[in-house]
């Protein structure tokens, strides 16, 4: 163990330290760790609604049910990843009023960041579809609000 | 040292880091009485963990990797980051 430190150079600039196989041994990071590193990224984006398409979100309650099947912080995430390197396709539903062009970039820049730093993996692609865009009282959020008794 | 007393010393310091939430599935060592999940002893040291997110993969792993490799007898350690737990 004592040459450990000399095999391993720290350079931030080469995350292929994944998947190394050297005499201490490899190392392997299962693809539903990327996927919820990924997620949590994409999600801590202010104006990022949710994850998952439609069939996804539908069906998010009946997964989380299904052992294997994956849990929210999964759902609207698809990875590949390799030994190196990962690609990253996320399905998001903005909310209204974001300029989703500015919001995915920021999603796609902090996916890349999160992945990167907590992986180690480095992410080739980013590919952001976005589903749907949730409006303000859709879900009921505010249907008081919206409308208040008229008299007293 | 048998290879149970190897596989439960390392089962112990793997939990005692602050990183490992639990062992995954996958494997386990099959001993006497009980038997050790996410621990495997053999020619190689094979582990596998479920890890608190936060802190970058890679420094976890190779923190793990030293203080498995003490109790593995010079066999090389395989680590396998298996899930995340839910933030």
């Amino acid at each position: 163990m004592a040459n450990t430190p000399s095999t391993k150079p720290e350079t931030s600039t080469s995350p292929a330290r994944l998947a190394d196989d050297t005499a201490q041994g490899k190392t392997t990071i299962a693809s539903s760790v990327v996927q919820k590193v990924a997620g949590i990224a994409a999600r801590e984006i202010s104006g990022v609604h949710a994850l998952g398409g439609g069939v996804s979100r539908a069906f998010g309650a009946l997964r989380e049910r299904i052992p294997g099947a994956g849990t929210s912080a999964t759902s609207g995430v698809t990875v590949e990843v390799g030994e190196k390197q990962a690609a990253i396709d996320l399905d998001i539903v903005v909310e209204y009023g974001a300029g989703i062009v500015d919001l995915a970039r920021a999603v796609r820049r902090n996916v890349i960041t999160s992945v990167e730093r907590i992986t180690g993996l480095e992410v080739i692609e980013v590919n952001i579809a976005v589903n749907d865009i949730h409006l303000p009282d859709e879900d009921g959020e505010g249907a008081e609000e919206s409308n208040p008794s008229r008299v007293e | 040292m048998t290879v149970a007393e190897v596989a439960e010393r390392i089962e112990a310091v793997l939990l005692a880091h602050p990183s490992v939430v639990r062992l995954g599935a996958g494997y386990a060592s099959y001993l006497p009485g009980r038997r050790v999940v996410g621990v495997r002893v053999e020619e190689r040291v094979g582990v596998a963990v479920v890890l608190r997110p936060g802190r970058p993969i890679p420094e976890v792993v190779d923190e793990l990797r030293a203080a498995v490799a003490e109790h593995a007898g010079g066999r090389p350690v395989d680590v396998e980051v298996a899930d995340l737990e839910e933030p």
